[in-house]
């Protein structure tokens, strides 16, 4: 090997490292920019969120919008009070999780602890495609199959919403429950515990913040629900007296009158979609805190 | 898919102490059962009472005017000396076992007599099979899918295949894991555990039920003043021994223990050793190790496994010192495995 054969190679390698240098740097830089992106998305959403409800609640005032149960933008003058709405939404997500919330346990208990592989292999696809289902359609099986039960109400939305949450809680309880260490169970065996109380009090407390988390998640689907709720909700503007009265969720508050709102009206439905931000920012911020916790 | 077989010898035995008004091992049963179901402590004093007692039944078969159940300390005293001398009764007596892992055949026509109150080694190099003979016991392999299990095995003369539900089974024979495995809550609950789910649930009985098994594992002065800590932030060590106490709490007749001193250092494995020591008055062990000085401190006596067979199976201090095969003098003196 002669000194110049070295130095060319010294010198070769030294650009193959800049080279690298500026690859690392300038995937680095790409990175970063698409984080960006994403939060300044979420930026301007709030920017403009906030900015076109402004008037609304300096004009009907915050109070009076939270608190008022008369919601009528036509009248003259117009009354903007959307208790009726936060109600309507509140209540049909409780109600999705009455019916949703026990259901996707119990199914995540059977897929995690006692399903036949072979079975496993049809219920889990199963459960996936339930989540890949567009709301339409499930709008269009709420009204074929449980509207013509419990009429167009708060019940047959809550069945429909228990539904629609269930693969996301499945899912995710399913993997919290996979994720504790079989010893628990063993150990919960040996000391003479049969199958399902070694799963009740030792795997879903192991889970419990994890199984939170996808209740949280549920939650946050549930509420931002909009098309298969409206279907199916009977959207009343008025305070729900009983299970068997038809509601208007915010999100259907929303829909329902946008495309003809002007003005304060329409002030009035963007202050609504800030109602329902922030209501969905408490909910992932309960389950980012749950899921910090399940580690 | 297991038969049933009563040794007669074990039966003649049950009936002969059971009339002398002791409650042996499987005639206890009942008597806890019931009790349980009427839940007053001092009917669950009573039963433990006889149990105590079993020692000085079994003296009163073998050497009269023995020792009494308090009299030997086995911390103190060299293990194996007078009371493995006494004859016992048998606890496990097992038969042709066969045991298979889909095409593995983990163990090949077992035949092993385990004595009561008293410290049975097993030791054998890796994956010939002393886990899956301890884990036979106390039928936890009903759980492996692909495990299957052939031949008889009976505990204190009554098949343990006989019942559809293995858990009063493993109630009355306790197991402590290689890794120690507290469930993740607190130390009070995890001794209330066993306790709670046969039934118990009377906070002051279960109060007296968790101080008594703390103190038998020899780790009540250490936590009774953390019972509402997670034991997950217990020490490996002290993990291991409030796994042991969980296992008591139950109020077993035997206790299985895998290696249980492999994940903790000297100190706590000294004291789990003493412990065992304590304990072997009032229990069946069964103990599997790696560590031949341990299986010779401790246990009265020792099986040697090979690749799925028990090679010899005799007094620990004969194995040790004077092995009739050749494959076990090898091996305990570490020339192999
Ligand atoms: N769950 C299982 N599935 C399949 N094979 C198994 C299973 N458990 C054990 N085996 C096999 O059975 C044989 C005996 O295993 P076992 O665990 O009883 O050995 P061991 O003597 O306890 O070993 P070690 O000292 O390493 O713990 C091994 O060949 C092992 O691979
Ligand atoms: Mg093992």
């Amino acid at each position: 090997m002669s000194p110049a054969h070295e130095s060319t190679d010294v010198l070769t390698e030294t650009s193959t490292w800049t080279w690298r240098l500026v690859k690392e740097r300038g995937m680095g830089l790409l990175f970063a920019f698409t984080a960006l992106v994403s939060i300044a998305a979420v930026a301007l959403i709030c920017v403009f969120l906030v900015g076109g409800s402004l008037p609304a609640f300096s004009e009907i005032g915050l109070f009076a919008f939270l608190t008022g149960t008369d919601w009528s933008p036509s009248d003259v003058p117009p009354t903007f009070g959307i208790l009726p709405m936060i109600v309507g939404s509140l209540y049909i997500t409780a109600g999705a999780i009455v019916v949703g919330v026990p259901v996707g346990l119990l199914a995540a208990v059977f897929l995690a602890r006692s399903c036949p592989p072979r079975l496993y292999r049809i219920v889990k696809p199963g459960v996936d495609l339930l989540a890949g289902i567009p709301s339409v359609v499930y709008g269009f099986f709420g009204m074929a199959a449980i509207v013509p039960l419990f009429d167009n109400s708060m019940l047959a939305a809550s069945v429909l919403l228990g539904i629609m949450i269930l693969p996301t809680i499945v899912a995710l309880a399913e993997s919290a429950l996979r994720a504790v260490p079989e010893s628990y169970y063993e150990g919960a065996l040996a000391l003479g515990s049969g199958h399902y109380r070694a799963v009740y009090s030792v795997l879903l407390p192991a889970a419990r913040s994890g199984v939170l988390a996808a209740i949280v998640l549920g939650v946050g689907r549930a509420i931002g629900e909009t098309m298969a709720v409206i279907m199916v909700a009977g959207n009343q503007a008025r305070m729900p007296d009983s299970i068997f009265d038809g509601v208007r969720t915010l999100t259907a508050n929303i829909v329902l009158e946008m495309g003809y709102a002007a003005d304060l009206h329409r002030q009035a439905l963007i202050a609504t979609g800030v109602v329902l931000l922030v209501f969905i920012l408490l909910i992932n911020l309960s389950f980012s805190a749950l899921v910090r916790k399940a580690r | 898919m297991n038969s049933t077989t009563a040794s007669t010898s074990t039966v003649s035995h049950l009936a002969g102490s059971s009339a002398g008004g002791y409650s042996t091992g499987l005639a206890s049963v009942p008597t806890v059962a019931s009790s349980r179901a009427a839940g007053p402590t001092s009917s669950r004093a009573a039963v433990r009472l006889p149990r105590l007692g079993d020692s000085s039944v079994g003296s009163e078969q073998a050497v009269p005017g023995s020792a009494g159940p308090n009299a030997p300390s086995f911390a103190a005293a060299p293990l194996g000396s007078t009371a493995s001398t006494q004859p016992a009764r048998s606890c496990f007596e097992i038969n042709g076992l066969n045991v298979y892992y889909g095409d593995v055949h983990a163990l090949k026509d077992v035949a092993m007599t385990i004595p009561e109150h008293r410290v049975t080694a097993f030791i054998g190099p890796s994956g010939c099979g002393k886990s899956t003979l301890l884990r036979t016991l106390n039928r936890m392999n009903d759980i492996i899918e692909i495990c299957r299990t052939t031949g008889t095995i009976t505990l204190f003369g009554e098949s343990i295949f006989t019942a559809a539900d293995p858990t009063e089974l493993r109630r009355r024979v306790g197991m402590v894991f290689q890794k120690p495995n507290p469930f993740p809550m607190s130390v009070f609950d995890n001794v209330a555990f066993g306790p709670r789910t046969h039934g118990t649930k009377n906070r002051k009985e279960l109060e007296e039920i968790v101080e008594r098994s703390l103190r038998d594992a020899a780790i009540w002065d250490e936590l009774k003043d953390r019972l509402s800590k997670p034991a997950l932030g217990l020490s490996g060590g002290q993990q291991q021994r409030l796994c042991i106490a969980r296992a008591l709490a139950v109020e077993p007749e035997v206790l299985l223990l895998d290696e249980p001193t492999s994940a903790l250092d000297p100190i706590s494995t000294g004291k789990i050793e003493e412990l065992m020591a304590g304990l072997r008055e009032r229990y069946t062990i069964v103990i599997v190790t790696h560590n031949m000085q341990q299986a010779a401190r401790i246990s009265d006596r020792t099986a040697f496994f090979l690749s799925g067979d028990v090679v010899e199976f005799g007094e620990t201090g004969q194995i040790f010192g004077a092995p009739a095969d050749p494959r076990t003098a090898d091996y305990v003196s570490g020339r192999a495995g």
